[in-house]
């Protein structure tokens, strides 16, 4: 059973602000603590748990970098198993700025054949949307790059931009719900 | 006024103890009988057979030695075979015995007395007290408890908690109530250490307090280090020099042992202040039919040198605390001082020096961790909305694995409530129980950690070895107590188990025990006495101990000499002589 997320349980997102953590913390624990809810102890005790064990680990920088990894790693692992980045181009004809921004989506995915050259990539396909904003590929392929690097809430923008511009793309919803997961702990 | 959620908090001190409650939202300590903030620790059976507790117990020591219980919480919980009781076994005027499990028991005249009988009267006379006071029935109570307290050391405070007639709300560590009974900057989010040198014990705590959350992020300790460890360096100082003075052993003389440990207590409190004392005890023995009298000078460098290896000793503790909470000196915003010994100046010194600080002297050491519980009793019962303790345990939690290796399922510093859930499978074909030894400790060999109990888990049904899995989870609770319950994996049935060699009472005889104390008179000591003792002080909190009060304990001015004419001192004439100290010629 997987765990909830630590970032979902504060309701904060990276960078953590450590003051507005810790002011989180101590309502979150006022609110589930077993000695504020004498009735349902069972509960309390999981749920003190469960805020104590994330503060543990997002207040402490040390763990906070090796729990982004591990999330990083279990995305990169679940969105690599399942969905790669696409090489479709645009269906229709072709302008001027179409061209270009095609062109520059091919590098993007020739760079993102290299782990090193994933900034490139981004770059790209950053262009590419700058010439022609509805290019949903684009998108998409953003949105799987960020979830790569455990960029949950970038991915998260980017495929649902993907979704806005093609409602029928199934499989960037199918991302999404997964990067979505790990950004705000359930599935969409 | 009828409050039906009147709730006091209890500090069961090694020395002192303390009782506090909230009055009107405001934590307040209540007075005992004697007009005393602080009662002492000290349970006596009398020659006529009655229990005495406090003043009135440790003003008949001399005269009692085998009879007055003093120190008991050194041995609560704990095993007669332990290190630590053996040592102090020799060095306690009263007798030690075994249980049947190897338990402790004070032999007191026909009587076998159990730590927690002892330590439950104790309470009692608390109970007593604060009901006269408030006027009503108080039953609801957080007591406290070191925090490096061992579940044995828990288990029996709560039970002696109980034999007293309280319902135990809650078992909070002294460091911890301390803390929450300081009145922070409560904007400021800080981290703080609370060092606690008591009668018997050493805590060091660490917290991070914010705005109101009061969270432990590492604690430790030393259960066998605290001001009787003082005393015992002062009498053994004294008994050597009077070995070679006059080549007798006075260890083997109770009456003397007693006059001889109060007067290093006392001598230990004055070189707070003073640079030199006299340990002075007229007529302490006899040789050859001639009364001795002991007198030496001590210093106070020279009582410095001689205990500077138990303040030395105070540092690991610190140490350990910090590195689990992962800090430096620097990272803390205060030092707080708790308990009577942290008034002597090497100890302050010393604390000063190692975190780098000036140690915060604001809390009353006697009072605050009784103020603390009471307002953890009122967290409890709704009363205080403003603060909330998560504290941790101190001792990892874990297994026996092959190999007697200690494998730790709950690692020491873990916040509390918590709980782990490990898998357990059968090895062999058809077998029926798995047995799991549950410990307390740092040690990488199981031998060297506190067993807190074998677990049998039984009547699992027969099947191929490794087919059946067990469930076994592992809990510690808000009072740092243990549980261990299992449950069939396959069935989610919840698996009987048998709990064997675990030490303290039995359910049926802490019932019992509970029934018998409801009996139990506290005697107020004869009425002579009672009017030897000074006026009460009523208004005003008493804000440092009570004054020894036995004439011939307070050493420098040899009061006793002159009532006695070359006689060397029984123990039915010191007696005499507290009664009433002008009647001597009726003897
Ligand atoms: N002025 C003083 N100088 C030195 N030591 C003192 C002074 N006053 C009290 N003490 C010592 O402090 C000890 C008692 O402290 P305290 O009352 O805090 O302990 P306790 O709470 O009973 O014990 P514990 O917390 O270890 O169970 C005794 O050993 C006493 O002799
Ligand atoms: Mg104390």
């Amino acid at each position: 059973m997987a765990k909830k997320n630590y970032y979902e349980i504060f309701k904060l997102y990276p960078p953590i602000d450590l003051g507005q953590l810790q002011e989180t913390y101590k309502q979150l624990i006022f609110e589930h603590h077993p000695d504020r809810n004498p009735t349902k102890a069972e509960w309390a005790i999981e749920q003190t748990m469960e805020i104590v064990e994330a503060y543990n680990v997002l207040s402490d920088p040390q763990k906070r970098e090796l729990y982004n990894f591990q999330v990083k790693t279990d995305i990169r692992r679940e969105i690599g198993e399942l969905f790669g980045i696409k090489k479709g181009l645009l269906k229709i004809k072709k302008s001027k700025e179409e061209l270009e921004a095609e062109e520059h989506f091919q590098k993007g995915i020739a760079f993102f054949e290299d782990k090193d050259s994933w900034n490139q990539a981004q770059h790209e396909w950053v262009t590419c949307i700058k010439l022609i904003p509805g290019f949903v590929n684009a998108h998409y392929n953003l949105g799987v790059l960020y979830g790569y690097q455990g960029n949950f809430k970038d991915a998260v923008a980017c495929l649902e931009r993907a979704i806005k511009y093609n409602s029928g793309d199934y499989e960037a919803k199918k991302t999404l719900s997964t990067a979505m997961g790990f950004v705000y702990g359930k599935k969409v | 006024m009828a409050d039906k959620t009147l709730a006091v908090g209890i500090d069961l001190g090694t020395t002192n103890s303390c009782v506090a409650y909230l009055n009107g939202g405001e934590p307040q300590v209540i007075p005992n009988s004697d007009g005393y903030s602080t009662t002492p620790s000290v349970v006596a059976f009398t020659a006529q057979k009655n229990w005495l507790v406090g003043l009135d117990a440790k003003h008949q020591a001399v005269t009692n030695p085998h009879g007055t219980v003093a120190s008991i919480k050194r041995f609560i919980g704990r095993k007669l075979t332990d290190e630590d009781v053996q040592k102090d076994k020799s060095l306690v005027p009263y007798n030690i015995e075994g249980s049947e499990n190897g338990d402790i028991r004070v032999r007191l005249d026909d009587q076998l007395k159990s730590p927690e009988e002892i330590s439950a009267i104790i309470l009692q006379k608390i109970k007593q007290d604060v009901e006269t006071r408030v006027g009503e029935t108080v039953t609801n109570a957080v007591i406290t408890v070191p925090a490096y307290f061992n579940d044995s050391q828990r288990q029996a405070t709560k039970d002696a908690g109980k034999i007293a007639g309280f319902e135990v709300l809650r078992i909070i560590n002294e460091p911890t109530a301390a803390a929450l009974a300081y009145d922070f900057d409560t904007k400021k989010n800080q981290k703080i250490a609370v060092y606690d040198l008591g009668g018997g014990t050493l805590d060091v705590t660490i917290l991070e307090l914010l705005n109101g959350l009061y969270r432990v992020l590492a604690t430790c300790g030393d259960t066998h280090l605290g001001g009787d460890d003082f005393d015992q360096a002062i009498m053994q100082w004294v008994l050597e020099k009077f070995i070679a003075e006059h080549g007798v052993d006075l260890r083997q003389e109770p009456v003397a042992l007693q006059r001889l440990r109060e007067a290093a207590e006392k001598a230990k409190c004055d070189l707070s202040s003073a640079a030199a004392v006299d340990i002075n005890l007229p007529f302490i023995t006899k040789k050859e039919g001639t009364p001795i009298n002991l007198s030496y000078n001590l210093t106070r460098a020279d009582y410095e040198t001689l205990v500077g290896a138990l303040v030395e000793r105070t540092l690991e503790p610190c140490k350990k605390a910090l590195r689990d909470a992962n800090l430096t000196p620097t990272d803390l915003n205060e030092v707080l001082l708790v308990g009577g010994m942290t008034r002597m100046p090497k100890v302050r010194d010393t604390v000063r020096r190692f975190f780098n600080k000036e140690p915060n002297t604001k809390v009353n050491p006697d009072e605050a961790v009784a103020l603390g519980a009471s307002i953890q009793a009122g967290i409890i019962n709704g009363n205080v909305r403003n603060a909330l303790l998560l504290d941790v345990t101190p001792l990892s939690l874990g297994v026996e694995t092959l190999g007697g290796t200690f494998s730790v399922i709950i690692p020491r510093n873990t916040t509390v409530p918590t709980k782990m859930s490990k898998l357990y499978s059968t090895v062999k074909d058809m077998q029926t129980s798995v047995n799991v030894k549950v410990l307390q400790g740092e040690s990488k060999a199981a031998n060297n950690n506190k067993t807190l109990g074998f677990f049998s888990f039984v009547g699992i049904p027969p099947a191929p070895a490794g087919t059946i899995q067990i469930e076994v989870t592992f809990s510690i609770d808000s009072n740092g107590i243990v549980h261990v319950t299992a449950k069939n994996v396959a069935t989610g049935q919840m698996q009987q188990m048998k709990v064997s060699a675990t030490s303290g009472l039995s359910k049926e005889e802490l019932e019992k025990l509970v029934q018998a104390a409801k009996g139990r008179v506290i005697s107020a000591a004869p009425k002579e006495e009672k009017e030897a003792k000074p006026a009460p002080a009523n208004t005003k909190k008493a804000e440092s101990t009570p004054p020894t009060q036995s004439p011939l304990v307070s050493a420098p001015s040899g009061a006793g000499s002159d009532k006695s004419d070359g006689e060397v001192l029984t123990g039915d004439m010191i007696n005499f002589l507290l009664k009433d100290p002008d009647e001597t010629s009726h003897q």
